[in-house]
């Protein structure tokens, strides 16, 4: 028991450890994944200045782009990971160890969100320096609960995402494209996703960041009473999206895997 | 003569070849609603950031962000999609080496490329104009239309656009570990510099002064200014034939540079090695 904890922590770390220092070993990704990504953010700062928007939404749009350095980490870092090493020729070597594959996948998760955290940090930095945008931090250990539980839920997803990418070929790379832009829509990215009505916005709640947004938005804008259901419905939501996808994740995973096998498609390269 | 027969060949050959790469995936409804499902959704978050402020007022400054979002497909597909040709090539299929074998510039068989995914940005194009107009009100007109005007700025959008794309496509031969990123880093740039969803007045002066040497920018407003006349724009004081001439010059300025920097990206990127330098990133 004890020798499987330690031998599964040890993956984890082993896998998050490149992901971590090959970031300092490349310091010019800071100027690719960081300031260049951006400059797309900025352009809807400037799309609510030219409708002469309130403060807050300027704020609304920082805490979004912020956000989605984490959902590209879920997509690219978490969900095609698998689908990359299988087109590098690692993927065997992954299935080869002996600890649990979800230890991989937590370890990814925690390297992965190193880099997105940087790059949201840079944004709300930028939001703050050069757009003058105040948050509200009187509720801090409540926002902090809300980032960890989104965290959790959207890695979760991003675990459950790598397994099924194991049985894709190229189409993981259309997925994930097309994954994009409708997520930033149905998360209410750039605008508070009450403007789509209670029902439709509850719908789109199933995506953890749409929750996750939402709450983070109320808590420190609270000025802007924008909300689409109370912050403690929403913690509630993504707590249970947490637990669901992380079995999810692990059953899928193993099935998967083991559908991969028999369809002899585990290691099909460039498909 | 035998040459341009050659060339023409070759891009027709590089046209087919981008259209089964891009394509055949998946089967043709699949493929149809993912062209489309992209770009609607960019219309619709600009669309929500506007009714959400206007309280469901419909307005010129609408009209402006949703000609602009409709046509990105264009930019994307024909600008990024000549950087990321390159970086398929050499880190994905891996084939790179062996298109320098065929007697067929690099570049030719990069705007063969780039027209295949024009061709496909065009599905999309159509269904989101279509989807703009009839669900959310774009009100365009056909007797306010200029068509002589949009037909010839349209086509020369173009030029200026795959031009720049050799520029990307220089920088991302000779870049080994964040070639994937660039040609996403650059479109989203050109998102905030172009006027693609808001009018360049709006930046600061450093960054309006360069977005007036893209092409790109005066193709969105000539589009713009083409399908509603005189509204909403980044150029209020310009007319119609001076946002065409300066959509000529930046064109052709675009094209002197893109191609010669193009040849020497080449050019180094033989010499350095990383031409066909796979770096797993």
């Amino acid at each position: 028991m004890t020798h499987n904890l330690l031998l599964n922590l040890r993956a984890v770390i082993g896998r998050a450890y490149p992901r971590i220092v090959g970031q300092n070993r490349a310091p010019t990704w800071v100027f690719y994944d960081i300031l260049l990504p951006l400059l797309a953010v900025t352009a809807f700062v400037f799309v609510y200045r030219a409708l002469n928007a309130p403060p807050e939404f300027t704020g609304f749009v920082i805490i979004g782009g912020s956000m989605l350095a984490f959902w590209g980490n879920v997509l690219w870092g978490m969900g095609a990971e698998l689908f990359w090493e299988k087109n590098d020729g690692t993927l065997e070597l992954i299935m080869m160890v002996p600890c649990s594959r979800m230890a991989i996948l937590v370890g990814m998760a925690a390297g992965g969100m190193f880099a997105a955290s940087l790059r949201a940090l840079v944004t709300i930095i930028v939001g703050v320096v050069l757009f003058n945008v105040r948050f509200d931090l009187s509720r801090l250990p409540m926002l902090l609960a809300v980032f960890v539980l989104t965290m959790i839920a959207l890695y979760g997803l991003g675990m459950l995402f790598a397994s099924l990418y194991l049985l894709w070929g190229r189409e993981a790379w259309h997925i994930n494209n097309l994954l994009m832009e409708p997520v930033n829509l149905t998360s209410g990215m750039y605008f508070p996703v009450r403007a789509f009505g209670q029902m439709l916005g509850l719908i789109f709640s199933l995506i953890p960041l749409t929750p996750g947004l939402d709450a983070m938005r109320q808590l420190l804008f609270p000025a802007q009473p924008m909300g689409l259901i109370p912050v403690r419905y929403e913690i509630a939501i993504l707590a249970v999206l947490g637990m669901v996808f992380a079995v999810a994740a692990s059953r899928a995973l193993r099935y998967m895997e083991n559908l991969a096998k028999t369809e002899g498609r585990l290691t099909v390269r460039w498909q | 003569m035998a040459m341009i027969r050659r060339t023409l060949l070759a891009l027709r050959t590089s046209m087919w070849l981008g259209w089964q790469v891009e394509s055949n995936w998946t089967d043709p409804f699949l493929f149809a609603v993912y062209s489309l499902v992209r770009p609607l959704a960019g219309v619709l978050i600009l669309f929500f950031m506007f009714v959400v402020l206007s309280g469901g007022q419909r307005g010129p400054m609408l009209n402006f962000f949703l000609v602009g979002s409709a046509l990105w497909p264009y930019v994307v597909n024909s600008l990024q999609g000549i950087a990321f040709t390159v970086v398929e090539d050499r880190e994905e299929y891996r084939t790179i080496r062996y298109l320098y074998l065929v007697p067929v510039p690099y570049a030719v068989y990069l705007i063969g490329r780039a027209v295949a995914k024009a061709v496909i940005a065009s599905i999309a194009v159509i269904m989101t104009f279509g989807f703009a107009v009839i669900v959310l009100g774009l009100p365009i007109d056909p007797t306010v239309v200029d068509a002589p005007y949009l037909t010839v700025s349209f086509l020369l959008g173009f030029v200026g656009m795959w031009a720049m794309g050799m520029v990307v496509a220089a920088l991302s031969l000779n870049l080994t570990q964040h070639a994937w990123s660039l040609p996403d880093a650059v479109g989203g740039a050109l998102y905030l510099l172009c006027g693609a969803i808001f009018p360049i007045t709006q930046l600061p002066t450093p960054l309006r002064l360069a977005g007036s040497l893209l092409p790109v920018t005066y193709w969105l407003e000539a589009m713009r200014r083409a399908l509603f006349g005189l509204s909403i724009g980044s150029f209020p004081s310009l007319s119609n034939e001076a946002i065409f001439l300066r959509l000529v010059l930046s064109t052709i300025g675009a094209c002197i540079m893109g191609f010669g920097i193009f040849a020497w990206g080449e050019r180094l990127a033989k010499t350095s090695g990383n031409l066909d330098r796979t770096s797993n990133y």
